[in-house]
C-alpha cells in the first residue's frame, strides 16, 4: 500500500502520538518489518497508554460518565426497522461494550486537518462542478486511496497459509472443532453470559477456529487477552486473524461498530423498494480505521481491527453477509487473549469482568479449515495503516469538513445540535398511495431499538448528531452545484423550487426564458435530443411567480394587447414547502430504478402488456417503453428532485369521471397559475434576442394579414373572378403596343418608316450570299430529282414556309423534283401540307407554268420520316453511294406508303445535286453540316454540297459553318427577309398585290422589332430612374 | 497497422459483356466512318460496310422507338383515365389519336377523299388546322412574354449585364428592321453577328465537340458508367 502521509504527525491528536501511531513511526515499523510476518514482529510496547481503569463494578469507565454520555440516542432505530443484522435484540451485556467503545472518540478534540476526500474532492480532480452527484462517482469509483484494490470479494483461505503458524493451521485443520470449544471455554467458562442471548442465524466465526491460537497459547485466559486487548493501541503488530468478520456487511465494516450503530447508513434500506442494496462505502474502511486505534473492550473488536492488523488489506475486501454482529465479535487472536490476561479487571466491562460470556458464543460454528481463510488475509506483507488509522480518527468527528457528498447524499449536516424533528408524515398524501404500495414504500424511520435503549449515544457520540440519517437522498438545493453561468439567481429560487411546482411549468419556463434585463447572458437553447445536463438549467422563479404573463402571455400577444391587460395581482409569498409524505430513500435514482425492476412478479403482471399506442392522425406511433435504469443520470436526478417537491392536492374528482369511483385511480395534476406581476427572475434574455423576437411577431403579423386580406377578397370576389390572374398596367399597355405594330403595317402604309427588303439594298456580302444560292438552285439539272430537307416543325411555319415556298417555287420552275424528307414526323407532314397548298394556289401555278396542280410522286415525293436524329442523316448521306438496305428503307416509298419512284439509278443525280435544308434551330444546322459527309469509300472529288435555310434563331450557328466549310455549304438563307428578297431576287412574285402583300407582312415584322425595341428601351429607361430615384431617397 | 483501401466493385458478367460490346461497335464505326491508312484497304471497306450496317439499324431502331413510344403514350394516358379532373386531357388526347389515326385509314383506304388529286387532303387541312395554327400562336405568344421580359429586366436591378443585354436586344432588333432604310444599325448588327456572336459560337460548338470526344474515349475505353452498370 502506498505511503500517503495526509498531515504530519503534529496534527496528530495527543493519545495517538502517545501510542505510537505516527506516519513516522509506522514508516519505520513497515521498514523494520517489512519482511517478517506480523506475528514474528515484536510486539510494541505501549508505556503511554492510559492507567488501567477501574473495574467496572468499582467505577465506571472514563467514558461511561453521565458527563461523556450523549443526551439522546440519535439512533434509535427500531427493531423491526433495522438492517438484518441489528433484527435480534442485543443483550445488555453487549451495550456496556459498545458504549465503552465510543468514549474515547468523544473525548477526542481533533485538529482541523484537511480531510482524505478533500484531497481527491472532484472539483479538485476535475470533475464537472455542476453534476451534484459528480462527488459520489468519484467516491464510489474511484477510492480515496489511490492504492485500494478494488475487488469486493471477500476470501479468507489465505489466512491459514499467511498468518498462522503452520502448527497452528494444522491443528485448526485436524481438530478445528475441538479447539474452537476449547479456547473459548477457556475465557467464556469465567464470562457471564446475559440470558437473552443474540441470534446469530448470519453470524459466521469460522475464522475463530482457523485463527485461534489453541497451541500457541494453551495458557491463554480471557483476562490476558482482554486486558492486552486495551493495551494495544497500535494493532499492527496483532494478527488478525482472531478479529477478523468475514460475514459482516461492508458499511458496517468501514465504518467500525461505532459508526456503524450511530450512523445506521439505511434503517430501511432493506424494506424499501427501492433501496436494494445499501450504499457502498467500503472505501471509507479507511475513514473508519482510526476509530480502531483507541482503546476498546473486547466485545467491540470488529472487523476493523481485523483491518488494522492486516495493515489495510482489508480495505479492498467486502463483505460476504450482513451480519454485523461478527463486528462486534469477541476476540480470540493470542495477542489478545495475552493482553487480556494482563489487563487488570477493573478495566473490563461488568460481563467480562463478572466471568460470563454470553451464551451466544457457545453457538458458533465449526471452526473452517485454514485454507478456506480468505486470500486478503494471507498477505505477504501487511502494511501498517495505524497512522492513516490515526489520521481519519481524527478527522471524522470534524464535522465542519464534513465533505459534500456527506451532506448531500446519505449524510445530512444538522445546524443545531439538537436532532431535528422528525418531519411528520403527510396523511393526505398517504392516503392516496394504494395499499400495495403503501406495503412497498419504505416505513418511516423509527428510532433503533439496538441505539435507543442502551447509552450509547450518550458515549461521546455528539458530532454524529450532526449527520441525519434518516436524510433523503437527493441533495439539498443549496448543494446543488451551481451553474457555470453567471445567471442571477431569484431571490425566492430555493423556495420556488421546494414549493408545489408542476413538470410542464418548469419546463415551460425554461425553454421559453423571459427577459427583461439585457444584461443578462443569454440562454443557450436546449435540445432534448442530446444529453444536456438539467442542472445547469437556469434558476426558476417559484411556481407562484410562474404565471400565465411569465409563460404564455409574453409570447403570445402582442405588446399592445399585453398593455390592456389589466395588471396582475401581487405575488403571493411562497410556500413553505411541506414536509413529504413519504420518507424518501438515501439512494441515488439509478439504485431505485434497479429497484422497480425487481418489483414483485404480481406487481409486474399489472403492467400493460404492450407498448402504448398513439395516433396522430392515420400514422400509429407504438411507443417503447424503457426502465428507468436506461435513463442518463441527468434525467434521472432530475427526476428525483421533482419527486421531492410535494405534490399539488388533488383536485375534487367529479362525478362523471370514469373513475370516479376508483380510490386507487391516479388524479390527473392540475397547475394553478395565478396571476403576478412580471417577475424579472426569469429574464434570460438580451436585447438583441428580444429585437429579433420583436421583427419575427411583426414579420408574422404581417404575413397574417396579407393572408387574411387575401381571403376576405377572394371571398368577396365572384367565383369567376377568383382564378383570374393579377391585373398588371404595364403588361397590358405592351400588348397593346405590340398588337397596334403587327396590325397597323397591313392598314397603312409604312414603307417610309419600315422599307421592304431589297436585293438592291444589300452590302456585298449580302449579294454574294444570294447569288450563292442562285447558283446552287441553277446548278440542278432539269428533271433530276433534289433533296429538300424539312427540319423544322409547324412551330416555325411562319418565318420558314416563305422560305421553304421561295426554294420550292425556284426548284419546280427549274423543273426539278423535290425529294422531301425530314428527321422530324410533323416535318415530313408539314412539308406535304405546303406543297398540298402549293399546288392548290392556281397563281402559283401560273408563276410555275403549269395549268395542273402539283401530283405527287410524280411532281415531288415526300419521303417518310427518317429516324435516327444524327445517325439518320449519316445514313441517308450513306445510303446515297450504297445500294443497301437503308436506302430501299429510306427511298423505296413515300410518306403513304406509296412506291416514291426513286430507284438506284437516282442516286448519282442526288448526290450530284445540293441539298436544301430547311432548319428550325442550331441543333439542325449543326446536325446536317456535320453528318451529313459522303462515306469514306467514296470519291474524295464528289462531296455532297447543300444549301442550308434557317431561321433567324440558327443565324450564327450557319454562318459558322458556312464560312468553316464554303465548298460543302454553297449558300445560306436566313429567315423572312432573305425569303422575301429572294422572291424578289427570282422574280417569284405572281402580280403586285401579292408582291405588296409579301411586303407588308414584312413591315408588320419589322415595325413589331421596332415597337418592341421600343419597348424594352422605355422599360429600361423607367427602371434606371425608378432605382435612381429611390437611391437618392435613400441617401 | 491498417491501410485504406478503396472498395473493389464487383464486376458483373453481364456489365462486362455489356462493355465489351459497346466498345467493339464503338471500334468499328469510328474505323468505318475515318478508315485508317495502315489498315488494308479490304478491311478499312469492311469496316466501312459494317459501319454503315450499323448506323442503318439505328435509323431503323429509331423507328421502332417511335412506334414504341405511341405505345406507350397510349398505355399512361389510358391509365390516366381515372383520374376524371385531370383525365380529361388524356381523354383529349386519345381521342385525337385515334381520331387522326382512323381518319388517316379512311383516307388511305379510299373511303373519304376530298377534291381532286392524289393528296390526303383531310389529314393535312387537319394538321394545318390544328398543330401548325396552335403552334404558331404559341409562337406568337412568346413573342410577348420576351418582350414584356425585356421591358421589367432594369426595373428591380441595374447591372452592367443587364444593360449589356439590353443594348444588344435593341441594336439586333432595330438592326433588324432599319428604320427608313438607315444602313448604321444594320452594320452594327451584322457586325454583333458576325464577330462577338460568331466567336462565341464557335466556342460552343468547340466545346461541345470536345465534350463528344471525351465521351466517345470514355465508351471506348469502358469508363462510361452507362454500359459498365
Amino acid at each position: 500500500m502506498t505511503e500517503r502521509p495526509m498531515f504530519d504527525d503534529e496534527d496528530l491528536p495527543s493519545w495517538l502520538v502517545e501510542a505510537g501511531i505516527t506516519f513516522a513511526g509506522r514508516r519505520a515499523r513497515v521498514g523494520a518489518s517489512a519482511d517478517a510476518p506480523p506475528w514474528e514482529l515484536p510486539q510494541r510496547s505501549l508505556p503511554d497508554l492510559p492507567p488501567p481503569l477501574p473495574a467496572p463494578e468499582e467505577a465506571p469507565p472514563p467514558w461511561a460518565t453521565a458527563d461523556s454520555l450523549p443526551a439522546a440516542a440519535a439512533v434509535d432505530v427500531p427493531l423491526e426497522e433495522a438492517p438484518p443484522g441489528f433484527q435480534t435484540e442485543q443483550p445488555d451485556w453487549l451495550l456496556p461494550a459498545i458504549e465503552g467503545a465510543e468514549t474515547p472518540l468523544a473525548a477526542l478534540e481533533l485538529p482541523d486537518a484537511p480531510m482524505p476526500w478533500d484531497a481527491d474532492a472532484p472539483a479538485e480532480s476535475g470533475a464537472p462542478p455542476d453534476d451534484p452527484f459528480s462527488d459520489l462517482d468519484w467516491m464510489t469509483q474511484s477510492p480515496p486511496a489511490a492504492d485500494q484494490p478494488a475487488s469486493p470479494t471477500f476470501k479468507t483461505s489465505w489466512l491459514g497459509d499467511a498468518m498462522l503458524p503452520d502448527a497452528m493451521r494444522e491443528a485448526a485443520e485436524s481438530a478445528a472443532a475441538a479447539n474452537l470449544e476449547a479456547v473459548p471455554d477457556d475465557w467464556l467458562s469465567a464470562a457471564e453470559t446475559p440470558s437473552q442471548q443474540p441470534a446469530t442465524p448470519t453470524f459466521k466465526t469460522s475464522w475463530l477456529s482457523e485463527a485461534s491460537p489453541t497451541e500457541a497459547v494453551p495458557e491463554a485466559d480471557s483476562s490476558a487477552w482482554d486486558v492486552d486487548l486495551f493495551a494495544d493501541s497500535a494493532p499492527a503488530e496483532m494478527p488478525a486473524a482472531p478479529l477478523g468478520s468475514t460475514t459482516t456487511d461492508d458499511w458496517m465494516r468501514d465504518f467500525s461498530v461505532e459508526d456503524a450503530l450511530e450512523s445506521d447508513p439505511d434503517p430501511t434500506a432493506e424494506n424499501s423498494p427501492t433501496l436494494p442494496t445499501a450504499p457502498d462505502l467500503s472505501w471509507l474502511g479507511d475513514a473508519a480505521m482510526p476509530q480502531a486505534a483507541e482503546p476498546l473492550s473486547a466485545t467491540q473488536s470488529a472487523d476493523w481491527m481485523r483491518d488494522f492488523s492486516v495493515e489495510g488489506d482489508l480495505e479492498s475486501a467486502a463483505p460476504t453477509d450482513a451480519d454485523w454482529l461478527s463486528k462486534i465479535d469477541l476476540p480470540t487472536g493470542e495477542d489478545a487473549l495475552t493482553e487480556v490476561a494482563a489487563e487488570p479487571a477493573s478495566d473490563l466491562p461488568d460481563w467480562l469482568s463478572s466471568g460470563k460470556v454470553p451464551d451466544a458464543l457457545d453457538d458458533l460454528p465449526a471452526a473452517e479449515p485454514a485454507d478456506a481463510m480468505p486470500d486478503w488475509m494471507s498477505a505477504d506483507s501487511a502494511p501498517d495503516l495505524s497512522a492513516e488509522l490515526a489520521d481519519l480518527a481524527a478527522e471524522l468527528p470534524n464535522a465542519s469538513e464534513v465533505p459534500d457528498w456527506l451532506q448531500t447524499g446519505y449524510l445530512e449536516p444538522r445546524t443545531e445540535s439538537a436532532p431535528p424533528p422528525t418531519p411528520a408524515p403527510d396523511l393526505s398524501a398517504d392516503a392516496e398511495i394504494p395499499a400495495w404500495m403503501r406495503d412497498l414504500a419504505p416505513a418511516p424511520p423509527t428510532p433503533s431499538a439496538l441505539t435507543g435503549s442502551s447509552d450509547i449515544a450518550t458515549s461521546g457520540m455528539d458530532w454524529l448528531d450532526q449527520y441525519d440519517f434518516e436524510a433523503s437522498t437527493a441533495p439539498e438545493l443549496a448543494d446543488i452545484p451551481k451553474p457555470s453561468r453567471a445567471a442571477p439567481r431569484s431571490a425566492n429560487l430555493e423556495a420556488g423550487l421546494e414549493d408545489e411546482l408542476d413538470i410542464d411549468a418548469l419546463l415551460a419556463g425554461t425553454d421559453v426564458p423571459i427577459a427583461s434585463d439585457p444584461d443578462l447572458l443569454p440562454v443557450a437553447p436546449i435540445n432534448l435530443d442530446e444529453e444536456f445536463d438539467f442542472d445547469t438549467l437556469p434558476d426558476l422563479p417559484p411556481p407562484s411567480d410562474l404565471t400565465a404573463h411569465d409563460i404564455f402571455v409574453d409570447d403570445v400577444l402582442p405588446a399592445d394587447v399585453l398593455a390592456d391587460l389589466p395588471p396582475p395581482a401581487p405575488a403571493t409569498p411562497p410556500v413553505k414547502p411541506s414536509p413529504p409524505s413519504a420518507p424518501s430513500a438515501p439512494v441515488k435514482a439509478t439504485t431505485e430504478a434497479a429497484a422497480v425492476s425487481e418489483l414483485p412478479e404480481w406487481v409486474a403482471e399489472m403492467r400493460p402488456d404492450s407498448s402504448p399506442t398513439l395516433m396522430i392522425g392515420d400514422q400509429q406511433v407504438t411507443l417503447e417503453e424503457r426502465p428507468l435504469s436506461a435513463l442518463p443520470e441527468a434525467i434521472l436526478a432530475l427526476r428525483e428532485r421533482l419527486k421531492q417537491l410535494p405534490s399539488a392536492p388533488p383536485p375534487a374528482e367529479s362525478k362523471d369521471s370514469q373513475l370516479s369511483n376508483i380510490p386507487e385511480a391516479l388524479q390527473p395534476p392540475s397547475l394553478p397559475i395565478t396571476p403576478a406581476p412580471l417577475a424579472p427572475s426569469g429574464a434570460l434574455a438580451t436585447a438583441a434576442q428580444l429585437a429579433g423576437v420583436q421583427t419575427l411577431r411583426k414579420i408574422a403579423a404581417a404575413q397574417e394579414s396579407i393572408l387574411k386580406r387575401r381571403m376576405e377578397t377572394e371571398a368577396s370576389a365572384p367565383p369567376s373572378l377568383k382564378l383570374r390572374a393579377r391585373f398588371k398596367l404595364d403588361r397590358l399597355l405592351l400588348t397593346l403596343l405590340l398588337v397596334a405594330a403587327v396590325v397597323l403595317p397591313f392598314f397603312t402604309d409604312l414603307d417610309a418608316l419600315v422599307p421592304p427588303p431589297r436585293h438592291a439594298n444589300l452590302d456585298a456580302a449580302g449579294q454574294a450570299r444570294f447569288a450563292a444560292v442562285s447558283r446552287a438552285v441553277s446548278s440542278v439539272l432539269d428533271g433530276s430529282p433534289v433533296l429538300v430537307a424539312f427540319e423544322y416543325t409547324p412551330t416555325a411555319a411562319g418565318e420558314l414556309d416563305d422560305l421553304a415556298r421561295a426554294l420550292l417555287r425556284d426548284l419546280l420552275q427549274r423543273g426539278a423534283r423535290p425529294v422531301i424528307l425530314s428527321t422530324n414526323p410533323s416535318g415530313a407532314l408539314h412539308a406535304y401540307h405546303v406543297l398540298h397548298q402549293l399546288s392548290l394556289d392556281p397563281a402559283e401555278m401560273q408563276l410555275l407554268g403549269r395549268s395542273s396542280p402539283l401530283v405527287p410522286r410524280r411532281d415531288y415525293v415526300v419521303l417518310g420520316y427518317l429516324p435516327g436524329g444524327v445517325s439518320g442523316v449519316r445514313a441517308l448521306a450513306n445510303a446515297l453511294y450504297d445500294d443497301s438496305f437503308q436506302q430501299q428503307v429510306i427511298f423505296e416509298s413515300d410518306l403513304e406508303g406509296l412506291p416514291s419512284g426513286i430507284s438506284a439509278q437516282t442516286m448519282p443525280i442526288l448526290r450530284a445535286n445540293p441539298v436544301f435544308v430547311l432548319a428550325q434551330s442550331q441543333d439542325d444546322v449543326q446536325t446536317w453540316a456535320e453528318q451529313f459527309h459522303a462515306p469514306a469509300s467514296a470519291p474524295s472529288d464528289a462531296p455532297l454540297r447543300m444549301v442550308i435555310a434557317a431561321a433567324s434563331a440558327a443565324t450564327t450557328t450557319l454562318q459558322t459553318y458556312a464560312t468553316a466549310d464554303p465548298q460543302r455549304i454553297l449558300g445560306t438563307l436566313i429567315g423572312l427577309r432573305d425569303a422575301l428578297i429572294y422572291r424578289d431576287l427570282r422574280d417569284q412574285y405572281a402580280d403586285a398585290e401579292s408582291q405588296r402583300t409579301a411586303e407588308r407582312r414584312w413591315q408588320s415584322v419589322g415595325f413589331t422589332a421596332l415597337s418592341a425595341a421600343l419597348a424594352i428601351l422605355l422599360g429600361a429607361a423607367f427602371g434606371m430612374i425608378r432605382i435612381l430615384a429611390q437611391r437618392r431617397r435613400a441617401q | 497497422m491498417t491501410t485504406s483501401r478503396t472498395p473493389r466493385r464487383r464486376l458483373r458478367l453481364g456489365a462486362a459483356l455489356l462493355a465489351a460490346l459497346t466498345i467493339g461497335i464503338a471500334l468499328i464505326t469510328l474505323l468505318g466512318l475515318e478508315p485508317a491508312a495502315p489498315l488494308p484497304a479490304a478491311l478499312n471497306a469492311n469496316l466501312s460496310t459494317l459501319s454503315q450496317l450499323l448506323i442503318q439499324l439505328v435509323a431503323v431502331i429509331g423507328a421502332i422507338a417511335l412506334l414504341l413510344g405511341v405505345l406507350n403514350l397510349t398505355r399512361v394516358h389510358a391509365a390516366q383515365l381515372r383520374k376524371f379532373p385531370h383525365g380529361i386531357y388524356s381523354l383529349i388526347l386519345l381521342i385525337t389519336l385515334f381520331g387522326v389515326v382512323l381518319l388517316r385509314a379512311l383516307e388511305r383506304g379510299g373511303v373519304l377523299r376530298v377534291g381532286t388529286g392524289d393528296a390526303p387532303s383531310v389529314s393535312l387541312t387537319v394538321l394545318d388546322a390544328a398543330q401548325v395554327a396552335v403552334e404558331s400562336a404559341l409562337a406568337g405568344l412568346l413573342f410577348f412574354a420576351l418582350v414584356y421580359s425585356a421591358f421589367r429586366l432594369m426595373r428591380n436591378r441595374v447591372t452592367i449585364w443587364n444593360a449589356l443585354f439590353i443594348a444588344a436586344l435593341v441594336i439586333v432588333l432595330l438592326g433588324f428592321s432599319p428604320l427608313g432604310g438607315a444602313t448604321f444599325l444594320p452594320s452594327v448588327r451584322e457586325w454583333l453577328l458576325n464577330v462577338p456572336v460568331n466567336a462565341g459560337t464557335r466556342g460552343l460548338l468547340i466545346g461541345i465537340a470536345i465534350g463528344v470526344v471525351v465521351v466517345g474515349v470514355r465508351v471506348l475505353i469502358g469508363r462510361d458508367r452507362t454500359f459498365r452498370e
